[in-house]
């Protein structure tokens, strides 16, 4: 009874002084805006459904291309047509790879096919440099190129089955239509359950090694400084942090975990002053692989040679010797220096220590060995030296002016290290470093140097 | 007539509200105060966006740690080669879905200081790529990756 009355109630209400069209109007407005709120909705959700799609088709379009650059790779006769192949594959992995890298599908279901995509492109080239050289590819790797082959054939079935399923209205790729797909009982296949299958398909591709910076082996190198190093126990960790950092600053240290990554190392923790420090020793040996002092010196008092200075003599005071600065950037009050091992004339840039110095006390506020430890050799075999400087001069661009000549080692991508010239020269207001191999001339690598105010950096 | 005049108001009053919170977007896109826009300020400036919208209030080896993982992301085959491909890859990183990557950040915020200890090479996560919080995530899939190590509340992983 009492719900009739609150009925009659509100109908008088209503009909006092238009209150009623009043009402009407505001809700005619708040529907409409509502209707024109999911309308734009909508249109948003398509345009990202067609952002999707397009990334999907130039991925199946790609992975298309180089199904069929790889069938042709592997009855090339010539290494040059072998070489032109290895060079458009390496395009097409390149952007399939980036168009599947714009996919929503959480990288779990794509590992393996990413993988594949990175390492195919690579592999032939490694492939079709050594035929370049005059060496002739070994039967297993024809047969590597065949199982590629099969599985990009298989990869690209799956695509274009996927393709049709899309073209058809069955394959959607964004995740709010999966909500409609559930209410309406399906019709729909999901993107993400069509990638796991195509990632299962990859269950049996075994990692390749072979001459490439994406090659299993390059990845995993067992780091040198270690590998047949004993283990120290925790106390002995966090004696040689305490002498490492210095004895005098640190009060205490403890050990936080333990890392297992690359190299296994005791996560510790050294108290200094008003301040705590993290730090990384490696289990194996006992060295320090990283040191993090958050300080922030409030002013410089220093220079950057005088850092440079102090940070040698840190250096050599830890047992680092014939380590020499090759570039610097200074940041606040603070100077990052990149310190490389010397053996005899050559500068090895693989043993690569980093020292952060505060420009206020001179002290290690920051520490980075993970190149020395995983390359550092104390004595490499230098090569002979079948081109001298002049020849070395003669290599490199006439149109640069060359200014320095030093010699130097450096990695390639493929891990090996190549002992060479470093010449230092300017063209149209840039400067370069080119190295030249000091066994057979060729020219290895090209850096330009950018340097500001702050210090150098090479690219 | 007074009343009805006040709940007029009322009505428009949420009806506008409606409307204008509609058409405003999130935090709006701004440019960032980069000092000489060299690319690799803005490579550190989109990088500490995505470590700040992840790692926000973690401590400073936090930040460092979720930084790293991001710049070996760039190097692993898995993964995109660029720096962006790696951040803006849909599903990957909650900063970019909720907005988050569009906030500036100061380059004397310690969250930037991290991501420039990380680009130097400092990497406390020993070449892990993934990273999860355990009392948040609902990804099942991750616990399967050996873990490396444990750094404030986040694991990382392999």
């Amino acid at each position: 009874m009492k719900f009739r009355e609150k009925l009659k109630d509100i109908k008088g209400r209503l009909s006092d002084r238009h209150m009623y069209s009043i009402v009407l109007v505001v809700t005619a407005v708040i529907a409409g805006f509502g209707i024109y709120q999911y309308k734009r909705s909508i249109d948003f959700k398509d345009q990202v459904e067609r952002g999707y799609q397009r990334a999907f088709t130039d991925l199946v379009h790609y992975v298309n291309n180089l199904d069929a650059t790889l069938t042709k790779a592997i009855v090339a006769n010539a290494p040059s047509q072998l070489s032109a192949l290895a060079v458009d594959l390496w395009r097409h992995a390149a952007f399939a790879q980036a168009n599947l890298g714009q996919l929503p599908v959480s990288n779990a279901e794509l590992d393996n096919t990413a993988n594949f995509l990175s390492q195919v492109g690579d592999y032939t080239y490694s492939l079709s440099k050594k035929a370049e050289n005059g060496e002739k590819l070994t039967s297993e790797e024809i047969n590597r190129l065949s199982e590629l082959q099969k599985y990009s054939a298989n990869l690209n079935e799956k695509l274009q089955q996927m393709e049709s399923e899309m073209f058809g209205g069955v394959l959607r790729f964004g995740s709010f239509s999966n909500i409609t797909s559930k209410i309406t009982g399906g019709g729909e296949q999901s993107f993400d359950k069509s990638m796991s299958e195509i990632e299962n398909g990859f269950s049996e591709y075994a990692s390749l090694i072979y001459d490439g910076p994406f090659s299993e082996h390059v990845r995993n190198r067992k780091p040198r400084m270690i590998q047949d190093a004993p283990q120290i126990s925790e106390d002995e960790a966090k004696a040689r942090l305490m002498n490492f950092i210095g004895a005098d600053k640190v009060s205490s240290v403890e050990i936080t975990g333990e890392s297992n990554g690359d190299i296994l190392t005791y996560s510790c923790t050294a108290s200094v002053q008003d301040r705590q420090i993290y730090a990384e020793v490696t289990k194996n040996g006992g060295h320090v692989l990283l040191v993090l002092d958050e300080r922030q010196p409030e002013q410089a008092q220093m220079e950057v040679q005088d850092a440079a200075m102090a940070a040698r003599d840190f250096l050599a005071r830890n047992g680092y010797q014939n380590m020499f600065e090759s570039y610097y950037q200074r940041e606040g009050n603070t100077v990052l220096i990149n310190y490389a091992f010397k053996q005899g004339d050559y500068v090895i840039y693989t043993d690569l220590i980093k020292v952060k110095i505060a420009l206020d006390t001179g002290e290690m506020i920051g520490f980075e060995a993970h190149g020395y430890i995983t390359n550092h050799l104390d004595k490499r075999q230098l090569p002979a030296e079948s081109i001298s400087e002049g020849e070395a001069r003669g290599k490199v661009n006439s149109a640069i002016e060359i200014s320095d000549i030093n010699k130097a080692m450096i990695p390639l991508e493929n891990g090996k290290e190549v002992f060479c010239y470093e010449l230092k020269g300017r063209h149209n207001d840039k400067n370069f470093l080119v190295y030249i191999n000091v066994e057979n001339g060729n020219e290895e690598k090209i850096l330009i140097l950018l340097e500001n105010e702050n210090g150098t950096l090479t690219i | 007539m007074k009343r009805n005049t006040l709940i007029i108001l009322c009505w428009i009053f949420v009806a506008g509200s409606f409307i204008i919170s509609s058409l405003t977007n999130g935090p709006a896109l701004q440019t960032a105060n980069g000092s000489d826009g060299s690319n690799t300020n803005n490579d550190t400036q989109l990088l500490a966006r995505c470590v700040n919208g992840e790692a926000r209030g973690e401590p400073y080896i936090g930040q460092v740690a979720v930084a790293a993982v991001i710049l070996n992301r760039v190097k692993h085959p898995s993964f995109p080669n660029t720096l962006s491909g790696v951040i803006y890859q849909p599903q990957a990183f909650t900063a970019v879905s909720d907005g988050q990557i569009n906030v500036p950040i100061d380059e004397n915020s310690q969250v930037y200081k991290a991501c420039r200890e990380a680009m130097n090479g400092s990497d406390p996560t020993g070449g892990a790529i993934y990273y999860y919080n355990p009392a948040k995530t609902t990804n099942q899939w991750i616990y399967n990756r050996p873990v490396v190590k444990t750094i404030g509340k986040h694991k990382f992983a392999k």
